[in-house]
């Protein structure tokens, strides 16, 4: 999974725990501090996936990595000129 | 650790202030972090601009609002959002040249976000210029 699919499945996960503990005030403590500590270790992923995912989006800006649909390297690449293809 | 640029500089307060807008963690948790990945976190123009936006968020984001067509500052994507506000508060200085700022801005945009986000970046920036330069005549 690239860094920025990670990035976005993270950053919603953390979106809906927020919610999730704040309409659990009436919940009990220990059910809250579950919630809590899920959200502090999912922001910690978040910030740790961020620089990834925009090192990821340079790379990709400067072409060092392929985009989704780019041809595999050496891959056959019809041009419409090769001999074994209809001109 | 190295001279560190301008560009770099930016980029680094970006990413901290994007991680402060997602996460919620205080600025000097994430600089250390930032710091033990081995990222220039303390390079005093990045946290002159991480400090400066800090201080001014609701006056930035409001700015930002008033120039984003139809978009309030909480509903752009948190990416565009921090981008902006790092321009908005660098033309509010005066200390960048206005063209350095904005193209420094759509830079990272046109990198990091979605195809139509430099076009939205450099218009709400022109119009943020503008008003600027009308409110200093």
């Amino acid at each position: 999974m690239s860094a920025r699919a990670e990035l976005e499945q993270a950053t919603r996960r953390l979106e809906e725990l927020s919610h999730r503990i704040a309409q659990a005030v009436d919940r009990p403590a220990a059910e809250i501090e579950e919630l809590a500590r899920q959200a502090s270790d999912l922001s910690a992923a978040v910030v740790e996936i961020i620089p990834r995912a925009i090192a990821e989006a340079e790379a990709e800006a400067r072409g060092d990595v392929p985009r989704i649909g780019d041809p595999a390297p050496g891959a056959f690449v019809p041009d419409g000129l090769s001999e074994d293809e209809p001109a | 650790m190295g001279e560190v640029s301008r560009r770099q500089a930016r980029r680094q307060a970006v990413i901290l202030l994007y991680q402060r807008d997602v996460t919620g963690l205080p600025v000097p948790e994430l600089v250390e972090n930032a710091l033990h990945a081995g990222e220039h976190a303390d390079d005093p123009f990045t946290q002159a601009l991480v400090d400066g936006v800090e201080a001014d968020r609701s006056v930035i984001d409001r700015r930002i609002t008033e120039c984003a067509d139809g978009w309030t500052a909480d509903r752009i994507a948190p990416l565009e959002r921090n981008i902006l506000r790092v321009a908005v508060y660098e033309l509010g200085t005066g200390d960048v040249p206005v063209p350095v700022a904005i193209d420094e801005a759509v830079e990272m945009a046109k990198k990091w976000c979605a195809a139509e986000a430099p076009k939205f970046v450099n218009g709400v920036l022109g119009r943020v210029a503008r008003e600027n330069a009308e409110a200093a005549a």
